[in-house]
């Protein structure tokens, strides 16, 4: 299921048809999908969860926002975010802003021939690449532990998150474990005095990342190599294909469960089970890509293509990669709610134990009645964002049936 | 008793019993079937025909990997056999003396060295064939054989010279060195097999069977226990059945059912549902059952600690390998003083900042005490007077400051004259799944300026880990321990090399000292009083932060009588079944 | 035709070799050492000469030993000896298994006590396959006849309403939903005591008459059953719907109605059968998966499946019984692969085979 997908919202939202006509292939998806109710809610959700898992640590935390003590104001929280927090929130505004980008520089890009929608990628590509490079090299994020909680009352003012409570407990949490839901405590603490709404809001991140980049990976590699085993076909198509099929048999619970073990410890296991799932999960869109290609070779604009010598890169990435995008997509959002789901099995197998959805439900699990706040609130985030995918799938499929065309 | 092992089993499995990050090194499995010991006859009622009868039905969490007495590694393999199998002597549940099992008397030598145990004449195996002085040997000999997956338990017979008959009823041990521990091991750690059965599956004879065969042989062992083997359906159930040909009082079960439960919340609900007389329990459920409406209604609740408890830790390595080569190419480690936990009082503020009562009382719902040593805290090696480091970050961070510790760069962070931050890496197994106590340290360590890296691996790398002695700091428990145990294993500095026990590198000369003379002292008060001595200075040291030693809490049936709580447990062969509170035989079908 | 499965089958060789040359190396490459760990797990005090020494006799009747080629440091066996020595180890493998030996679980035993994978599997087959093979008639019979219906009323409440519907369950985590039936509906919880909240059989079923156990199953099996079956449904109903849409808009129905034939008629008889061909395809493929237990139900329902056999091979690295399901399950899908192609190609004559 999550054998194919997408790079990233934007990219799906490909060739959005701004002026006029010719409508393309992805101006016409994106036309359906616009009139679906569900597609849109779906997306808007999605954007959502985004939204809160790039800024989790403005709604939950214990770094004030603002901090004013001594007539001094001062601005913790931006001190202490890391370089891969600033990276994601640089990319969240970048691919939010892509639309504008095309349709602020499409008249320029048609003059001289190029693709609106790859120059842009191109662009907000290189943007982001340069932003995170220069946090990476010139920025140390501050890593103290300030106790701003605790001198609160020193502050002449201080903004604080939504919840201004410790990510991770302490002695004194310990003290307000397991209490149901209250107004300090929206969904209620867990076994160790944990705010649920902190671990849920901080397991955005997991789970958005697990799924986007996953799929991001898998769909990277099934289009690459499938794009060129359809265009070549010959023995290269059949040595592919073969090793498609290794990939698509080998057994990828096992292969996760070893990778765990095997794994340098400086890496997060999270990220190791992220890479296996975009390795191993790329054979349905390598198969969709190459069918897409086998079918596009034979037809008359590659031929007249080829003999007006334009290079054939360009005509893969021009015609051949856009149109058979829009089919990947569907598994994409398949592929990034099952990633969800697999995170949930690996913390119920005790396998990974990053602070996520999974393993707030299987802890919440064993207290159905004592703690069922916490595994409904779990539970609550894992099937909103499943479905939530699954419906923007189904919504994508509906949309590029060629027959709703007729 | 059955049940300390269940749960020391769950922790290693499933790590929510006690919650040590899940890891579990048997300190011997071994001395765990000896705190197993059924309880001597004499504890044993004489059960009227009212009282005889029904199914006594428990549960496993998981399955062993097989019944066999010897090879069988795990503790599930120790809770069935310890129904089937008898050893000569063993403890009395109050008292802890030894007494007779299947030996009615035994000598030992004034130097301890030669200790003869007499059997009783009326011992038979479930087959009718008497247990003879041949039976004993034999089983000497299998255990002590190369070729018998059984290394572990030989290991405690490396002191061994011989094992003899000298008629049919009377055997001798020989040992090489004095040592307290003589009778004990010679007499209670391992079973006693038949001869005439298993000789075959071990005869080094090509012309016979394998002689590995034995290895193979999973299930269906004879023994002369009061139950018998019936069968093992993997994944659903062991069944046992009595054994008519029992030589002593007979037990009042017809059978004993272990079904096998994977799920803890099933588990529970299986027993709330009146499908399961016993069930061992983790303190979250202790602590949730506790107000249960149910409660001395159907089911009453216990607890209890036993030597086979254990306890768990944290280990501050406290040296630092380095990696040389030498002139001729080859490698050699080199140990020097850890840069961190080289320096007791760093250990000591570590204990300092660690607040065991309240992590007792928030993690583990009151379930056992906090450790200050070693030895069982109701046994005769442990010094009551000792008390607990308290939980005090003042004196942490005078110690710290002593040793060198402290924030100079006004970051935040401690570090030392050279300005290198206190940074260490908390090595734990992800084999155990509860990552609490890691959570929660990690978060405390932070507050006051100490950097953790958590690192979580898997078991089969950890162990590696542990023997190269690569890590900083993790957590274990030791289980499985014994009425009066030897430090030796885990506290003495020959134990450093060659992967042995002592993987935290603790070197004390006055601690080598006192093991060795201990081990020798065969006079009971003069040996606890240098054991004392010994457990103090471990206090002193804190080269562990001894952490919780830990109780077993099982909820028992209300249909279930006779139960009664010992100093070493709970015994189930002293129970019986009303006849009118005997569910119907067989299950509940719609 | 002939020639067609003939050359079908000689590409699955590669392929074959593929997959069990990746896992092997993947299990021997991986670094920490399984023999260790399991003799270690228990042993307590050992002589770690004589560990060593036991480590070796089971790794070598494991055929896990790593020998020393450059013979330079006997305890120091680098990269490239690994890789080699997996590369010896594999193809010991592939001539033991040709020879139909496949070697021997570290962890595993069957209740005889055999350690073969062979036997570990067939015993748990016994358990997985009756339940998938109830959960799979189950979700065909609900899911084919509402995605039917759902495409016969297309845009109508129905239609709607079970799309939604399917796609909510489909949402569903297991490890909840398994959470909330046995808490809820299971006896001992806190809801409704209607079914048993573990395993397949009630205590004393081997005494039970015919009807009585099988009664007593089906009672145990209800609530994984359950758990199985509600996220499989929302997959097939779609594709029965879109099946059976496309034959709606196909000519002959089209014609059929122009002649006049009754709708009941067109959909029932013409357009209906003709989607349920790609059914066949969906049914096959199920095949491999029969065989493939779901480790969630089988761990919170305390079922002796083939899932948690697999799952607990993997993480103890049992490299025998990790093999043996990796080739089981890679030649079982393969093979439904072909199957089919050949029944697709059988039920629908405008297929032809190139």
């Amino acid at each position: 299921m999550s054998d194919t997908q997408t790079t990233r919202p934007a990219a799906r939202e490909g060739g959005e048809p701004l002026t006029g006509p010719p409508r393309t292939y992805g101006a016409i998806v994106w036309g359906q999908l616009r009139k679906r109710a569900s597609a849109m809610i779906s997306l808007a959700v999605i954007i959502v969860l985004a939204l809160v898992a790039i800024l989790a640590p403005f709604i939950g935390g214990e770094v004030p926002i603002r901090w004013v003590q001594a007539g001094e104001t001062s601005w913790p929280i931006f001190r202490h975010l890391t370089n891969s927090e600033y990276a994601a929130m640089a990319g969240f505004a970048l691919l939010l802003t892509l639309p504008l980008t095309v349709r602020r520089l499409r008249p320029r890009f048609e003059q001289i021939g190029a693709s609106p929608w790859v120059r842009g990628v191109l662009i907000h590509g290189g943007l982001w690449l340069a932003v995170t490079v220069t946090l990476a090299v010139f920025r140390e994020p501050e890593r103290r532990y300030g106790f701003y909680l605790e001198r609160a009352h020193e502050a002449d003012s201080s903004w604080f998150p939504l919840i201004a409570y410790p990510r991770h407990p302490g002695y004194q949490e310990l003290e307000i474990k397991e209490q149901p839901p209250s107004w300090q405590h929206p969904l209620g603490t867990g076994r160790l005095g944990d705010d649920i709404l902190i671990g849920i809001v901080y397991g955005a991140r997991t789970a958005m990342s697990i799924g986007f980049v996953a799929v991001g990976i898998s769909m990277t590699i099934g289009v690459l190599l499938g794009a060129l085993s359809g265009y070549f076909s010959g023995w290269i198509d059949l040595a592919m294909m073969r090793i498609a099929e290794v990939f698509m048999l080998i057994p990828r619970l096992i292969l996760i469960i070893i990778i765990l073990t095997v794994i340098p410890t400086w890496i997060p296991p999270v990220w190791a089970v992220v890479v296996v799932l975009g390795i191993t999960g790329w054979t349905g869109s390598y198969r969709m890509m190459r069918a897409q290609l086998l079918q596009i070779r034979g037809e008359d604009y590659m031929t007249a293509a080829r003999a007006l010598a334009i290079p054939t890169w360009r005509l893969l990435v021009r015609h051949a990669i856009p149109n058979g995008l829009a089919p990947i997509l569907v598994g994409a959002a398949f592929g990034v709610a099952s990633a969800v789901f697999l995170e949930a099995t690996l913390a119920f197998l005790d396998l990974v134990e990053t602070p996520s959805w999974g393993t707030l439900l299987v802890d919440g699990r064993q207290h159905l009645q004592d703690l069922w706040w916490v595994w409904a609130s779990a539970g609550t985030a894992i099937f909103v964002t499943v479905f939530v995918y699954n419906l923007l799938g189904e919504a994508i499929r509906d949309a590029i049936d060629p027959r709703l065309k007729v | 008793m059955g049940y300390a092992s269940i749960r020391v089993g769950s922790i290693r499995t499933r790590g929510t019993a006690c919650g040590q990050a899940g890891l579990f090194l048997a300190l011997t499995a071994v001395c765990m079937a000896a705190a197993l010991l059924p309880a001597r006859a004499d504890t044993i009622p004489n059960f009227t025909a009212e009282q005889m009868g029904g199914t006594l039905r428990q549960m496993m969490n998981a399955e062993p990997r097989n019944l066999n007495p010897l090879t069988g590694k795990d503790l599930y393999e120790r809770l069935v056999n310890v129904y089937v199998y008898e050893r000569l002597i063993e403890r009395h549940p109050d008292t802890l003396e030894f007494e007779g099992r299947l030996a009615e008397r035994w000598e030992v030598s004034p130097d301890g060295r030669i200790v003869t145990f007499y059997l009783r004449p009326e011992a038979r195996f479930s087959d009718g064939h008497p247990v003879t002085a041949d039976d004993v040997v034999f089983t000497y000999e299998t255990v002590t054989d190369a070729k018998i997956d059984c290394r572990s338990l030989a290991s405690y017979f490396k002191d061994c010279r011989k094992c003899e008959k000298v008629d049919d009823r009377t055997v001798r041990y020989t040992w090489k060195e004095p040592y307290f521990k003589t009778l004990e091991v010679s007499g209670s750690f391992s079973p006693i097999l038949p001869k005439h059965v298993y000789e075959k599956h071990v005869r080094a004879d090509p012309e016979s069977e394998d002689p590995k065969h034995f290895n193979k042989l999973v299930q269906g062992f004879i023994g002369s226990g009061p139950y018998k083997f019936v069968k093992w359906t993997t994944g659903q159930e062991i069944v046992l059945a009595r054994n008519e040909n029992y030589w002593g009082k007979p037990r009042a079960f017809d059978r004993i059912v272990y079904r096998i439960i994977t799920d803890t919340q099933a588990s529970v609900q299986a027993f709330l549902a009146g499908e399961l007389d016993d069930l061992p329990i983790t303190p979250e459920w202790w602590d949730k059952l506790t107000d249960h409406e149910e409660r001395g209604k159907t089911f009453r609740m216990y607890r209890y600690a036993t030597p086979a408890n254990g306890y768990s830790y944290i280990g501050w390595n406290g040296a630092k390998y380095r990696s040389v080569t030498k002139s001729d190419g080859t490698e050699d480690r080199i140990a020097e003083p850890h840069p961190i936990f080289g320096d007791k009082r760093v250990r000591r503020a570590m204990t300092h900042l660690i607040d065991r009562k309240r992590i007792l009382k928030h993690l583990y719902y009151d379930v056992g005490q906090v450790a200050t040593g070693t030895f069982w805290p109701h046994g005769p090696q442990h010094d009551p007077e000792i008390q607990p480091w308290p939980c005090d970050r003042a004196e942490a961070m005078r110690l710290l400051k002593e040793a060198g510790w402290e924030d100079r760069d006004r970051d935040g962070w401690l570090e030392d004259r050279t300005g290198k931050r206190f940074s260490f890496e908390w090595t734990f197994s992800t084999t155990g799944g509860d990552t609490r106590l890691p959570r929660l340290l990690k978060e405390v360590f932070r507050r006051v300026g100490i950097e953790v890296r958590t690192r979580f691996i898997e078991w089969s790398v950890f162990v590696l880990k542990l023997d190269r002695r690569e890590f900083d700091a993790v957590i274990l428990a030791w289980g499985g321990g014994d009425v009066e145990s030897d430090p030796y294993q885990i506290w003495h500095s020959d134990q450093v090399r060659d992967q042995g026990h002592n993987f935290i590198t603790f070197r004390n000369a006055e601690a080598d000292r006192l093991i060795m003379t201990a081990r020798a002292e065969l006079d009971p008060v003069k040996r606890n009083a240098l054991y004392y001595q010994f457990h103090r200075l471990l206090h002193e040291e804190q080269p562990y932060t001894f952490f919780i030693a830990r109780e077993s809490l099982r909820l028992i049936s209300t249909r279930v009588e006779g139960v009664k709580v010992r100093r070493l447990g709970i015994e189930n062969q002293e129970w019986w079944i009303p006849k009118q509170k005997r569910p119907g035989q067989g299950g509940q079908a719609p | 035709m002939k020639t067609y499965i003939l050359k079908r089958l000689l590409l699955m060789m590669p392929t074959l070799v593929g997959i069990t040359l990746l896992t092997y190396a993947i299990v021997r490459l991986a670094p920490g050492d399984p023999v260790a760990a399991m003799i270690r797990t228990q042993a307590g005090d050992i002589n770690p000469r004589v560990f060593a020494k036991e480590a070796d006799a089971i790794r070598e009747r494991l055929g896990l030993q790593d020998y020393n080629i450059w013979g330079d440091d006997p305890d120091h066996i680098d990269l490239l000896e690994k890789v080699l020595n997996s590369f010896y180890g594999y193809g010991r493998w592939v001539w033991h298994m040709l020879h139909g030996d496949f070697g021997e679980s570290m962890k595993f035993r069957t209740s005889e006590g055999s350690k073969s994978p062979g036997g570990l599997f067939l015993e748990r087959a016994h358990i997985t396959i009756p339940l998938n093979v109830v959960a799979s008639i189950i979700i065909f019979t609900i899911a084919i006849p509402v995605g039917l219906a759902s495409a016969r009323y297309r845009g109508k409440v129905f239609d709607r309403a079970s799309t939604i519907g399917l796609l909510l369950l489909w949402s569903v985590p297991a490890i909840l939903a398994g959470t909330l039936l046995i808490g809820f509906l299971g006896r001992g919880g806190i809801g409704l005591w209607w079914f048993p909240a573990f395993g397949l059989h009630s205590a004393g079923h081997e005494n039970f008459g015919f009807v009585r156990w099988t009664l007593d199953l089906l009672w145990h099996v209800t609530l994984p059953v359950v758990c199985m079956v509600y996220g499989g449904l929302a997959y097939l109903a779609k594709l029965g719907r879109a099946s059976l849409l496309e034959n709606l808009r196909a000519d002959f129905v089209r014609t059929a109605r122009a002649k006049g034939v009754p709708e009941r008629r067109v959909v029932y008889h013409h357009a209906l059968r003709n989607s349920l061909i790609p059914m066949i395809t969906v049914m096959v493929m199920m095949l491999p998966a029969l065989i493939g237990g779901s480790v969630i139900v089988e761990k919170i329902f305390s079922i002796h499946g083939m899932g948690m056999l697999v799952v607990g091979a993997a993480q103890s690295r049992d490299l025998s019984v990790i093999m043996f399901g990796t080739l089981l399950y890679g030649t079982l899908t393969l093979a439904a692969l072909l199957l089919a192609d050949i029944l697709y190609a059988w039920a629908d004559p405008r297929v032809r085979f190139e």
